[in-house]
């Protein structure tokens, strides 16, 4: 290369760092979809992701609201908290969270002990990675609970294969004052289609994916029986 | 250049195995990871994306992963995701750069001068096939030797070497057109 290009190469070589800001805002979507992974795992429930977030009380909500699983997710992510405590792959689709914008108590791995390093996982391993635009909503911790305790309960519904209780349960709470409609909305049309009604989980999924057409959870949305019959009938 | 990817004294070949916070690989090598997915051609819109995939898969996979050369396989994790990214998406065909790089800048000048440079860059970089421009920018960007190319990539070291010297000079010959239409006259472009 003629020194001028050198010159030139060397000018742009660290010219264009993210920010902060960059830094924070993709770990704190990294820390969610892990946490996603857990939480459709067998160790890590969103039991104890809430717990996480009390511990945390007083941070938004709309980061931390993104460790939510609904139903099974298909990140696949293994996490392996401090007790080293491998969990395997998530079975089935997930609710991913909302975008981050404060950082999570730090998940510690082991050191690689492995000859062979591996190669990136399939792309289609590495779901929930879309993250809308945060809430704008302040919320208590205690209502982000129940809240983040019905969407575990319905998982185990749906993981039972009980899609009536499931649809139920969230009937049952239906409310206005929600900061996880996307979450709450995602697993209902997971429910209905347990439930056997496709027809319902199919305006559910069209409602869905109207008014949260950037979530993360729309690509479980969008394989559930629900959206299927919709392409069906375009 | 050590294919360490972090900074001095994290993560050093060899040691023995002992716990290692994610967010510490994390914060040592975010931007390395960030700017590399930036120069492989990740469309602006989809860097936050991409570097995810990039720590989602590093968080998942590092536990079992070889201890001694985490760079390498961070950029080999780098280079597949920029490339899934580059063929999945519908990249913006002009203007590949938002202004964030102005952050860095020390004055409006430095900043409009960078800005310009950055762009430039990326423009020439466009002109590489996607294989040319990897190994131009672990080589010449991120300053990866052959060898170390050659393991990030899993290509023989003759392989490196040949895309590389092909793609300095595609890249020089693009870097001269472009001043020569921008400065027609030879004047030193500094």
């Amino acid at each position: 290369m003629t020194p001028e290009t050198r010159a030139f190469l060397e000018q742009v070589r660290d010219a264009e760092d993210p920010t902060p800001e960059d830094e924070r805002r993709v770990l704190a979507a990294v820390r969610a979809t892990v946490a996603v992974g857990a939480a459709a795992g067998t160790g890590v429930t969103v039991a104890k992701v809430s717990q996480w977030l009390a511990s945390l009380g007083g941070w938004k909500v709309g980061a931390l609201a993104a460790c939510v699983a609904v139903g099974a997710a298909a990140v696949g992510a293994t996490v392996t908290e401090p007790s080293n405590e491998s969990l395997p792959p998530a079975k089935a689709a997930a609710v991913a969270p909302p975008p981050q914008r404060r950082p999570a108590p730090p998940l510690v791995v082991p050191r690689p002990t492995a000859e062979t390093p591996e190669a990136p996982a399939p792309r289609q391993e590495d779901p929930a990675r879309r993250h809308p635009p945060p809430s704008k909503k302040l919320v208590t911790s205690q209502s982000l609970r129940d809240e983040l305790t019905l969407l575990e309960t319905v998982q185990l519904d749906l993981k039972r294969g009980d899609g009536a209780q499931a649809v139920e349960r969230l009937e049952s709470h239906k409310t206005d004052d929600t900061q996880l409609l996307a979450e709450r909305r995602a697993a209902m049309v997971l429910a209905l289609c347990a439930a056997g009604r496709p027809e319902l989980a199919r305006e559910a999924a069209s409602e869905f994916l109207s008014q949260h057409p950037t979530s993360a959870q729309r690509s479980a949305v969008e394989r559930s029986c629900g959206a299927a019959e919709k392409r069906l009938g375009d | 250049m050590a294919l360490s990817l972090t900074e001095p004294g994290l993560l050093a070949a060899g040691e023995a195995a002992t716990p290692v916070a994610f967010e510490t690989v994390y914060s040592a090598n975010f931007r390395r990871v960030w700017r590399t997915l930036r120069r492989l051609g990740v469309a602006d819109a989809q860097l936050d994306d991409a570097a995810q995939d990039v720590f989602v898969v590093v968080h998942r996979k590092l536990q079992s992963f070889d201890g001694r050369s985490l760079g390498g396989w961070l950029y080999a994790i780098t280079v597949r995701v920029a490339s899934d990214y580059r063929r999945g998406a519908s990249r913006r065909a002009t203007s590949p750069l938002s202004d964030s790089i102005a952050d860095a800048a020390p004055s409006p000048a430095r900043l409009s001068e960078m800005h310009e440079s950055v762009r430039l860059l990326h423009t020439l970089l466009e002109k590489l096939d996607e294989k040319k421009r990897t190994a131009f920018v672990l080589s010449e960007l991120e300053q990866l030797s052959v060898p170390e190319i050659s393991e990030v990539l899993g290509v023989n070291q003759n392989t490196v070497y040949s895309r590389v010297r092909a793609a300095r000079s595609q890249f020089d010959a693009a870097l001269r057109r472009h001043r020569q239409h921008t400065n027609p006259r030879g004047t030193k472009h500094r």
